[in-house]
């Protein structure tokens, strides 16, 4: 009777005690795009630690993930470009954007102590590789798209992008 | 019977917070000397994952988070006066009785009040622990709470950048 009663009381838990938050953020990001399978290259600009937080359902779990795009006023992907980030110890990891701009980070690679410093690698202009750091440090967040959500706002910083509207890019699309 | 009675009185006294229309008017440090505290805030406490966000109690508003005007952008344009007139009026709304003793006793025993406790993570903290008593962050903030804010610290720990500089 003991068991039992234990067990009714662990499902009671494990039904009740997810995080609605969490769900219904989940929720809300909607169906797979048609034709883009789960993986590396799906869900580009979507909160991706929202389900590969560890608690499922996204598998692996990333320690940091997004989407970098090459401008602020479109939302076309820069592909191979370097995301690099180093901790608050000097711990540095890092990682590459692949054809629609997504880039992961594995919680098995990388376990940083926060605050988190982030630049994009992309190019050279006079045999120097090109940079954008981030203005400020990650504190916790490991969505990229969590604070850089669109549209650009009062509480959002807009998608990642390289540079300023105009700069020309290789085109560096999937293979179809 | 006894007991309940004592329940109750208890529960009375325990319940009795201000009226529903009630304000509290507390005493805090001037806004004036405010500014230096705000960029150290904006700085270890403020950006859109943490308190630079409308969802938190303790908004810190600025460059790299919450923006003031509702026209505004993160990352865009520097921290203007009315946002660190907002950051203050959100700070000093925090345990607003615990940090006018503080003020009356001209800083004593700051650990007292919730922004410190949760700052240097003495209590549960999700954004972990981001002063440290005595350094430069934990110095501006309770030189503020004593009346005499000590700018270098504040301009120190307003500097906030990655471990070996920006070359990684």
């Amino acid at each position: 009777l003991k068991s039992r009663y234990v067990l009714a009381l662990s499902l009671v838990c494990v039904a009740g005690c997810a995080d609605p938050v969490r769900s219904d953020g989940i929720d809300a990001l909607g169906d797979e795009r048609p034709g883009v399978p789960e993986g590396p290259l799906h869900r580009p600009g979507e909160p991706c630690v929202l389900c590969h937080g560890g608690s499922g359902p996204g598998d692996p779990e990333f320690a940091f993930a997004g989407t970098v795009y090459q401008v602020a006023s479109s939302t076309v992907p820069l592909a191979n470009a370097i995301v690099r980030l180093v901790d608050s110890r000097g711990v540095k990891f890092e990682t590459g954007t692949n054809c629609v701009g997504n880039f992961y980070v594995r919680a098995d690679d990388y376990r940083p102590v926060f605050p988190v410093w982030t630049k994009v690698v992309f190019g050279e202009a006079g045999g120097v590789p090109v940079e954008q750091i981030m203005g400020s440090p990650i504190y916790r967040e490991r969505s990229c798209a969590k604070c850089h959500g669109d549209p650009v706002g009062p509480e959002s910083a807009g998608h990642v992008y390289f540079a300023p509207d105009g700069v020309p890019f290789p085109s560096d699309g999937c293979p179809q | 019977m006894q007991t309940a009675l004592l329940g109750l009185a208890l529960g009375v006294i325990a319940c009795n917070g201000p009226s529903a229309n009630g304000v509290v008017v507390g005493v805090a440090p001037s806004p004036d000397t405010f500014p230096p505290v705000s960029a150290v805030l904006e700085a270890h406490c403020g950006t859109l994952d943490c308190h630079g966000a409308a969802a938190r109690n303790l908004r810190v508003y600025g460059i790299d988070g919450l923006r003031w005007d509702k026209a505004g952008t993160t990352g865009d344009q520097s921290t203007t006066m009315e946002e660190i007139q907002a950051t203050y009026e959100s700070v000093v709304s925090i345990q607003p009785e615990v940090l006018a003793r503080i003020t009356e006793e001209g800083g004593k025993r700051p650990e007292r009040w919730i922004v410190l406790l949760k700052g240097r993570e003495t209590e549960e903290h999700k954004g972990g622990r981001r002063l440290v008593a005595g350094d430069d962050a934990d110095r501006c903030l309770t030189s503020w709470l004593a009346g005499a804010v000590e700018q270098t610290r504040c301009d120190a720990a307003a500097l906030v950048g990655p471990p070996g500089g920006e070359t990684f």
